[in-house]
């Protein structure tokens, strides 16, 4: 009787404790199993305890106290299940599995439908209801690659991103950091990426430009609301100062409309804020101007609203209607008025005149300005076909009046480069059943210029331009084996009559006529981590001016490579080779006035120019250890540049194009260096750049050598010490040296110009900032003293305005000397400057 | 046939080892609808298409909506070698479903370890190691059927959250979503407490066609898990400046219209 107390009292003990099983599993042949799964279940197939085999096909199975499993299971994939009595699992047992197929009892896989976009000029109807409650700030700045820095500027891949619009207009203005919030990310319905934008500042030369922009198109809301901004702005400088912008929106269903209204006379530009959006987003750079220009400032190197005296006002409006399910019309009209004052001083010393004369003018000018613009854009958007067409007018009465004292002299000033042109584009886009894509595009453009000019002696010049351009394409992607062939077969027409009469004289007229047809094939191929882009304009030209005729084939290749090594570094190369004809205004050979002192006369001959561009980049970014480091080498050469002798005719400049030509030769490389810190998040980099520029000039009818040297060097820096503290500054040198070859007695002295800047932004309680700015110009001429300016402002944000106060120019510079070394001229110039500002602004969200 | 076949495998094993990458044929294949949220902030989770790659001795976890995004993009960078039409091709994708960009290889690139690479910002890749995580879970009392298999509960605490997971014992796999696993079998849906993040099978395929597993180390910067844990908390506080730091630019003001959150981790790492 014991023995059997004992025995159940045993068998009860077992089932009240833990009990572990160890052992092996393995396949028929002897191989462990590695990672086979042991499950001890109850009847009802509810699993008590598991394990799975180590890397030696052991498993150690544990089961836990007062469960009692009915069997043991073990499996593997590729092999048969073994199921067994529970009671039949020893400890030390070696589980042997049989082969055996694994059988799937498949439940299909779908993919999921994606919307195809078609066209590549179609704009995707993006869902918002994936991404973010993200504002403006974040679609623009967080578009992948785009880098954006704390002055607005943005690069994407080293290109610059020139402007942010929304629906064509810049409603941020300049500063990018001023993002408007009314507008939220859910209301955008794609983003357009404008190339070879150019943001209008036209007077600094600059004319193409490789830059692109982004235009943000909105959705049309089903609610119907009003939104909008109003920003309020009073001060006190010399005179009352004044700062408005007003902005409204409304969302429809099928109407939307933004307008806007700005104003000021604290010296921001207005007039480079309303885009020209049909020709940016082909690539236009800019529509054709005339010959004559407004009269224009020694424009210093410092941000132009400190030697600004304008009066602008800019009012911008911009309405859509949906006309039907896949079409809309959009209407946008825009009017600038602006008078602005200016008073400097310039001396300039011509390199090209052997006894170097110099001349002293002091003008006291203002421009009035007045400039108006109408566009209408249909466009279709079906799955198939893309149709688009946009019409633009514009006219301008703007005027250049006052009075100039050349070298003591008084005389008196007046221009009006009146300009008159309208603009057709029509675009089309076509996909075939097999997905071959075609565009077409058509476009017209006349502009008329007739333009007036005072000139020294007292005459009035009239010129009476008529451009007309047309230019017409088509392009077609072909599968060539593995590869796309793209195509574009173009022919461009260019009729530009010049005519100039002075004063009660006849008219005298010239007509410059240009035919382009042109194949230009593009391929691109990916070998490995390489990336070759080749591509080829093959173009016939011809080209008449008068009685000069010339015909020409010219073959312009171009070839890209880039190549991503590793995950931190990249190289890349451009090479590249164009013909340019000479347009008229490089051709006609009446004598014109370009300004009231300079006459220019070309050769009356038609011609070309001949570019050799060759560039390469090396790029290592590496986020993880904060080091980041680029250096660029670029060559450049540009032959067929026409040699003008000068020469001075009593007060006259005039440049008389003679049969000589030269070539121009421009040798740079430029690097930048930078390292992130983790302490006080700081970062600092340091870029250098140096560019060689070969060059002729005509000095009395002997061909001068000449050789422009351009270093500079800059060194940046920003951290953020505490919370309530962040520091930004630069420093940077720039170096000119100019050497005349040939006859270095006319070389000009180098120029050093130095620039420091340290900005401080103060954050002492939620909402509030405090900012101050400190400039220091200094050059190495002894006689120009250091030019210093303090900017401050205080401002304080609420979620739904935002109230500032700033002051500028609290040091009270009122000059600002510089002197500016260029290939053929040398210019001293003494700038007038706004007084010490204050201006009290407050902007509000409606 | 089985050898030929065997040749091929090897071919395109030997190519990617070659170049210095770890691979694997994929034997079977199963999909998951996922729910997940960035931030603490949004009101509602955002879904997500992903796919588990089973092979041989490793396996991969990854979005079937970004594997098709990357597809798109890199034939629109191959046909056109342009920047601004590859800056094109972004500005018209913006915004749609592009999917979650992380990806968890596991026992790559040996036994026993996790190497989960992620993308910051569509521009940065990263990745980390770590070892195979180890799970305590806990069998619980119920039942359901996912795609025709029965399957059991568990549960268990992981990083910081309450991880559910049905798994079938007819899928003797010791695999799940994104790092789950550890189970008897082949985890076919999990879901955490605070209903943040879920995974739900939706298919099951044995590939017929050859797939692979290939882990191309040289595309990611490396990178700690609690690195990058830190860099995602820097990131959505203040994306404008994380970001600025990832390129190499200077601490600078973000603009008025940023807003900060907090980002919603799947795990914790102390």
């Amino acid at each position: 009787m014991r023995y059997a107390i004992l025995f159940i009292l045993l068998l009860t003990n077992l089932s009240l404790s833990a009990q572990t099983f160890t052992g092996k599993v393995k396949g028929k042949q002897g191989e462990l199993l590695v990672g086979a799964s042991v499950v001890a279940s109850t009847e009802s197939k509810s699993t008590v305890a598991y394990c799975l085999t180590s890397d030696k096909g052991e498993y150690k199975l544990t089961i836990p106290k007062g469960k009692n499993p009915a069997s043991i299971t073990a499996s593997y994939i590729g092999y048969q299940k073994k199921t067994m009595p529970f009671a039949d699992l020893k400890d030390g047992m070696t589980i042997t599995l049989v082969e055996g197929d694994f059988q799937l009892k498949e439940v299909k896989i779908k993919a999921e439908r994606i919307k195809s976009s078609g066209d590549t000029l179609t704009y995707s109807v993006a869902g918002f209801r994936q991404g973010q409650d993200r504002s403006i700030a974040d679609v623009i700045a967080k578009m992948p690659g785009l880098e954006v820095k704390a002055d607005g500027k943005v690069e994407y891949q080293g290109k610059p991103i020139n402007k942010f619009y929304i629906e064509g207009l810049d409603l941020m203005g300049s500063q990018y950091g001023v993002a408007n919030q009314n507008i939220s990310a859910d209301k955008i319905k794609s983003v357009q990426v404008l190339e070879n934008h150019q943001s209008v500042k036209s007077l600094r030369g600059v004319s193409f430009s490789e830059q692109a922009a982004l235009n943000l198109v909105l959705k049309d809301d089903a609610k119907a609301v009003w939104t909008g901004a109003a920003d309020i702005g009073l001060g006190y400088g010399d005179d009352f100062l004044y700062d408005f912008r007003l902005m409204g929106m409304r969302f429809n269903k099928k109407y939307q409309t933004l307008m806007m209204y700005k104003n000021n006379n604290i010296g921001k530009q207005l007039d480079n804020e309303v885009l020209d959006l049909a020709a940016l987003l082909k690539g236009r750079t800019g529509s054709e101007s005339g010959f004559l220009s407004m009269m224009s400032v020694a424009a210093p190197d410092l941000a132009d609203n400190r030697y600004t005296f304008n009066n602008s006002h800019l009012v911008a409006g911009n309405w859509l209607w949906k006309t039907g399910k896949d079409s809309e019309l959009r209407v946008q009209g825009n009017g600038f008025i602006d008078k602005t004052d200016m008073q400097d001083y310039s001396s300039s010393t011509y390199l090209t005149l052997t006894d170097m004369p110099v001349i002293v003018e002091e003008q006291n000018v203002s421009n009035t300005r007045s400039e108006w613009k109408g566009e209408a854009n249909y466009q279709y958007n079906g799955s198939k076909s893309f149709i688009k067409n946009n019409l633009k007018g514009y006219i301008d009465f703007n005027k250049s009046v006052g009075t100039m004292m050349y070298n003591g002299q008084r005389t008196d000033m007046m221009v009006k480069p009146h300009k008159r042109s309208i603009t057709e584009d029509f675009q089309m886009s076509h996909t075939t059943a097999k997905g071959n894509i075609y565009n077409v595009e058509s476009y017209l453009t006349y502009s008329y210029l007739p333009g007036q000019l005072l000139t020294i002696g007292g005459m009035t010049e009239r010129l009476n331009l008529g451009f007309f351009s047309t230019q017409n394409e088509m392009q077609y992607k072909l599968k060539v084996g593995r590869h796309y062939l793209n195509n574009e077969l173009g022919m461009n027409y260019d009729y530009q009559s010049i005519g100039v009469a002075m004063d009660e004289e006849a008219e005298k007229t010239n007509v410059y006529q240009l035919l382009r047809m042109y194949w230009y094939p593009s391929m691109s191929f990916l070998f490995g981590k390489h990336r070759i882009g080749i591509k080829s304009k093959i173009s016939y030209a011809r080209q008449s001016y008068r009685e000069s005729r010339s015909n020409h084939l010219w073959i312009d290749p171009a070839v890209g490579w880039n190549w991503k090594a590793t995950v931190v570094s990249e190289f890349s190369a451009n090479v590249g080779y164009a013909n340019a004809p000479l347009m008229g205004r490089s051709i006609y050979d009446t004598p014109i006035f370009t300004s009231y002192r300079t006459q220019k006369v070309n050769r009356g001959k038609t011609d070309a120019t001949h570019a050799l561009h060759a560039t390469a980049a090396y790029k290592y970014t590496n986020p993880v250890s904060g080091l980041f480091f680029n250096l660029r080498p670029s060559y450049n050469r540009m032959s067929g540049n026409i040699l003008y002798e000068s020469a001075m005719n009593g007060n006259i400049y005039t440049m008389t194009a003679t049969d000589k030509e030269y070539a121009m030769q421009t040798i740079g490389v430029s690097g930048r260096v930078s390292k992130s810190f983790g302490w006080a998040k700081t970062l600092v980099s340091l870029g250098a750049s140096h560019m060689v520029t070969d060059y002729c000039m005509l000095v009395s009818g002997i061909v001068n050598d000449a050789r422009m040297n351009t270093t500079s060097v800059s060194f940046n820096y920003s951290l953020r010490p505490a919370r309530f503290l962040s520091v930004e500054g630069k420093s940077n040198v720039n170096i000119y040296k100019q050497k005349n070859l040939t006859a270095p007695e006319l070389s000009s002295d180098p120029t050093t110009d130095w620039e420091h800047l340290l900005k401080l932004y103060v954050f002492p309680a939620k909402g509030w900032m405090l900012s101050v700015k400190n400039e220091l110009f200094h050059t190495n001429d002894k006689s120009i003293g250091v030019n210093h300016f303090l900017d401050l402002a205080i401002g304080y944000k609420a979620k739904r305005w935002e109230l500032s106060v700033t002051a500028n120019n609290l040091i009270g510079t009122s000059e600002f000397e510089r002197r500016t070394l260029g290939n053929t001229i040398e210019w001293y110039s003494i700038t007038r400057l706004r007084p010490r500002e204050v201006l009290a602004k407050w902007c509000l969200d409606l | 046939m089985k050898t030929l076949f065997g040749i091929l495998a090897y071919c395109i094993v030997a190519t990617c080892v070659y170049s210095q990458e770890v691979a694997d044929t994929v034997s079977v294949r199963v999909q998951y609808y996922a729910l997940y949220k960035h931030t603490q902030e949004q009101k509602e989770a955002y879904d997500d298409i992903n796919l588990l790659d089973i092979g041989r001795h490793s396996s991969r976890f990854y979005s079937q909506r970004f594997e098709r995004f990357l597809h798109l993009r890199d034939s629109v960078k191959s046909v056109n070698t342009d920047p601004m039409s590859y800056l094109q091709f972004l500005a018209n994708t913006f915004g749609s479903k592009k999917g979650r960009e992380y990806e968890v290889y596991k026992h790559i690139p040996q036994r026993g370890t996790l190497t989960y690479t992620d993308v910051v910002h569509n521009d940065f890749s990263f990745c980390y190691e770590e070892s195979i995580p180890t799970f305590s879970w806990e069998l619980a009392e119920g039942d359901t059927i996912i795609i025709g298999y029965p399957c059991h509960k568990a549960v268990c605490q992981f990083r910081g959250r309450t991880w559910t997971a049905w798994y079938s014992l007819d899928l003797p796999f010791d695999n799940g979503p994104w790092k789950l696993g550890g189970l008897p079998g082949l985890i076919l849906a999990a879901s955490e407490s605070r209903h943040e993040f879920s995974f739900v099978a939706t298919g099951i395929e044995q590939m017929r066609q050859t797939a692979t597993i290939c882990f191309y180390p040289k595309r990611y910067l490396r990178s700690t898990p609690a690195k990058f844990q830190r860099l995602l908390e820097d990131y959505w506080k203040d994306q404008w400046n994380t970001t600025n730091r990832l390129q190499g630019s200077g601490y600078s003001e973000p603009p008025k219209a940023q807003r900060s959150f907090n980002a919603c981790l799947m795990e914790k790492y102390e």
